[in-house]
């Protein structure tokens, strides 16, 4: 063995030393740096088991999200459709108040022109009389000297109790 | 009559003044004649005044009261009657 350049001391005390050193690694290196990677690893497990569970809840929330999405879009396109239909409904009846209004004033100018109209032909009955008069009295200025007006009278004044009787009776 | 005669009467003791417009000064008979017709006027002062406008007729008036027997307001009568 020596020939061979080997030591049996030292072979010996590095046998010795490897197997310490093996017992010392395994004891106070190899298992915590062990554990450390299986806590890793575990840590891991649990990251990836939490991001497919965050991944799983995200779909979940955004087909939550998609149906309300729809839901908000029919109640909109419901509430759209109300709002129409009563925009409809009002628009109909200030058309139809409107119709009314017109119909009325309509009524109105018919009354104000028939009254106008009675106005005016009232008025001009009324100048005509006016005129009649005042020609009638003209011509009868020209006409009743003091003579035939003293007679006209006489003959008014003979008759003015029973004229007066008229009054009463009427 | 006897109604217009009291009326008038019923007046004359308020308002002694009775005035009678004509188309010309009207005569002692023209008065004695209203006199008669209007017993009422028959022991009062009558005041004669002249209005030409009247054409005809007398219009008596005692206070508030007028009593129109002109032919002015005939023809008018006459008129608004036809014109109505």
């Amino acid at each position: 063995m020596e020939n061979l350049g080997i030591d049996p001391k030292l072979l010996i005390a590095q046998l010795i030393n490897f197997v310490l050193f093996f017992f010392i690694f395994k004891k106070y290196m190899a298992k915590p740096f062990g554990n450390f990677l299986k806590g890793e690893a575990k840590k891991d497990q649990e990251k990836e088991k939490f991001l497919k569970e965050a991944k799983e809840s995200e779909e979940k929330y955004n087909l939550k999200l998609k149906d309300e999405e729809k839901k908000i879009k029919k109640q909109e396109a419901l509430v759209l459709e109300s709002a129409k239909s009563e925009a409809k409904k009002i628009k109909e009846g200030l058309v139809d108040e409107a119709r009314k209004e017109i119909e009325a004033m309509k009524i109105s100018a018919r009354k104000a022109i028939e009254a106008e109209k009675n106005k005016s032909s009232q008025e001009i009955e009324k100048k005509v009389a006016e005129l009649t008069n005042l020609v009638i009295g003209n011509s009868l200025k020209n006409y009743l000297n003091e003579e035939t007006s003293r007679q006209l009278t006489g003959n008014m004044l003979r008759n003015l109790g029973s004229e007066l009787a008229k009054y009463e009776s009427s | 009559m006897n109604q217009a005669n009291s009326l008038i009467e019923e007046r004359l003791k308020t308002n002694s003044q009775v005035v009678v417009y004509s188309s010309y000064p009207l005569s002692n008979e023209d008065i004695v004649e209203i006199k008669r017709q209007i017993p009422a006027l028959a022991d009062v002062q009558i005041d004669n005044q002249v209005d030409k406008k009247l054409l005809a007729g007398v219009v008596i008036k005692i206070g508030s009261l007028v009593i129109d027997q002109s032919l002015r307001t005939k023809i008018q009568k006459y008129l608004k009657h036809l014109y109505e």
